[in-house]
């Protein structure tokens, strides 16, 4: 829970908003303030001062790296992927792909086609079930053109503007329509992405050796226990079956995925 | 002739098509495809790595590797520290 004392330091922090629905409740509920005007903020959480910030700015990106740090430090146990998690049904497929791949355009893409989103970047992996990470799809404004009848809505969401990535939207999948729930699970299907950008879209079956390997570059492994976060990984991709998505055009896309689904 | 050994701490995680190894000591993993995987069990400490060939041969008569490939197995598990070669 955050509340905050000044005005425009609530209106910048909305760009945190994360409100899903999440099955697994054991981890305890936090309250954080931030106390202040002007050019001088404390941070507490519980009442424990965490941080002392100069502007309104400055509290997102402090709130957004703590925030971050906790929500590792609640799943010692866990590895940490860079993918999107989403459901269609019963089927929860994982959408890896490097930054720039068009991962969360695409995520986006699949919430439009009535895909349900649970995350768009990372999921924590604990033998071999997956949960995503409490956060909305954040969108750069460089993507909106890609987004179609979705940008207006988008362009309306909670926004901050990083001097080097630009304007990022804060987008609750709500506002597209889309159900936002985390559960734990399984994952049925891992995609892999390939950038094509301006190409089309195909998909081809990958072996989970070669979903292990493309998935470990986008894991995020402790300093202790890697030994058992890789084992985790390589359950999860056991029990999933893998796909390498060339990433093109977003309709066929959208076919390949779904075809990949019911395979 | 050296027996091979697989190396200590090392943690393994079988996926259907192979082997991950996870080399503690390095902070490295390994990639082991189903040849390379029979291959490294048979490295129990017993046998040396002529042994180990004519064994893995045998398992893979049908043609799926030759000698040749089960020594380049053998040389890059040594090559990756994933197994030790002891004297007698």
């Amino acid at each position: 829970m955050l509340r905050a004392s000044d005005q425009e330091v609530f209106d910048a922090i909305r760009y945190l908003d994360c409100t899903p629905d999440i099955s697994d409740t054991t981890q305890p509920e936090v309250a954080i303030a931030i106390e202040g005007s002007r050019d001088h903020y404390w941070i507490t959480e519980d009442g424990a001062l965490i941080g002392e910030v100069g502007t309104a700015k400055a509290v997102v990106e402090a709130l957004h790296v703590h925030l971050f740090r906790r929500s590792i430090e609640e799943r010692p146990q866990t590895a940490l992927l860079h993918a999107a998690c989403l459901r269609r049904g019963d089927r929860r497929l994982l959408v890896v792909g490097s930054k720039g791949a068009g991962k969360t355009t695409l995520a986006l893409r699949l919430i439009a086609a009535g895909y349900d989103i649970e995350g768009d970047e990372h999921v924590f992996i604990e033998d071999s079930i997956v949960i995503a990470r409490p956060r909305g799809c954040r969108v750069k404004a460089a993507a909106l053109p890609l987004l179609g009848e979705m940008t207006k809505v988008v362009a309306q969401a909670p926004s901050y503007t990083d001097e080097k990535l630009g304007t990022i939207f804060n987008v609750d999948p709500r506002m597209l329509g889309g159900t936002w729930r985390i559960d734990r699970g399984r994952a049925d299907a891992v995609i892999v992405l390939q950038p094509n950008h301006g190409g089309l879209s195909s998909i081809r079956s990958l072996p989970p050796m070669a979903v292990v390997q493309s998935l470990m570059p986008e894991a995020g492994l402790r300093e202790t226990g890697r030994g058992a976060a890789i084992a985790a990984i390589a359950a999860m991709v056991g029990r999933a079956k893998g796909f390498q998505l060339l990433l093109g055009d977003h309709p066929g896309a959208l076919r390949c995925i779904e075809s990949a689904l019911v395979a | 002739m050296p027996q091979l050994t697989r190396a200590p701490d090392l943690d393994v995680h079988e996926v259907p098509d192979g082997y991950i190894v996870y080399h503690g000591a390095n902070d490295t993993v390994s990639y082991l495809n189903k040849t390379a995987a029979i291959v490294f069990e048979f490295c129990d400490g017993k046998l040396s790595a002529d042994d180990i060939m004519e064994r893995a041969a045998k398992i893979f008569e049908s043609g799926t590797a030759t000698r040749e490939e089960i020594k380049a197995c053998i040389d890059s598990l040594l090559k990756e520290g994933l197994v030790l070669s002891s004297a007698i």
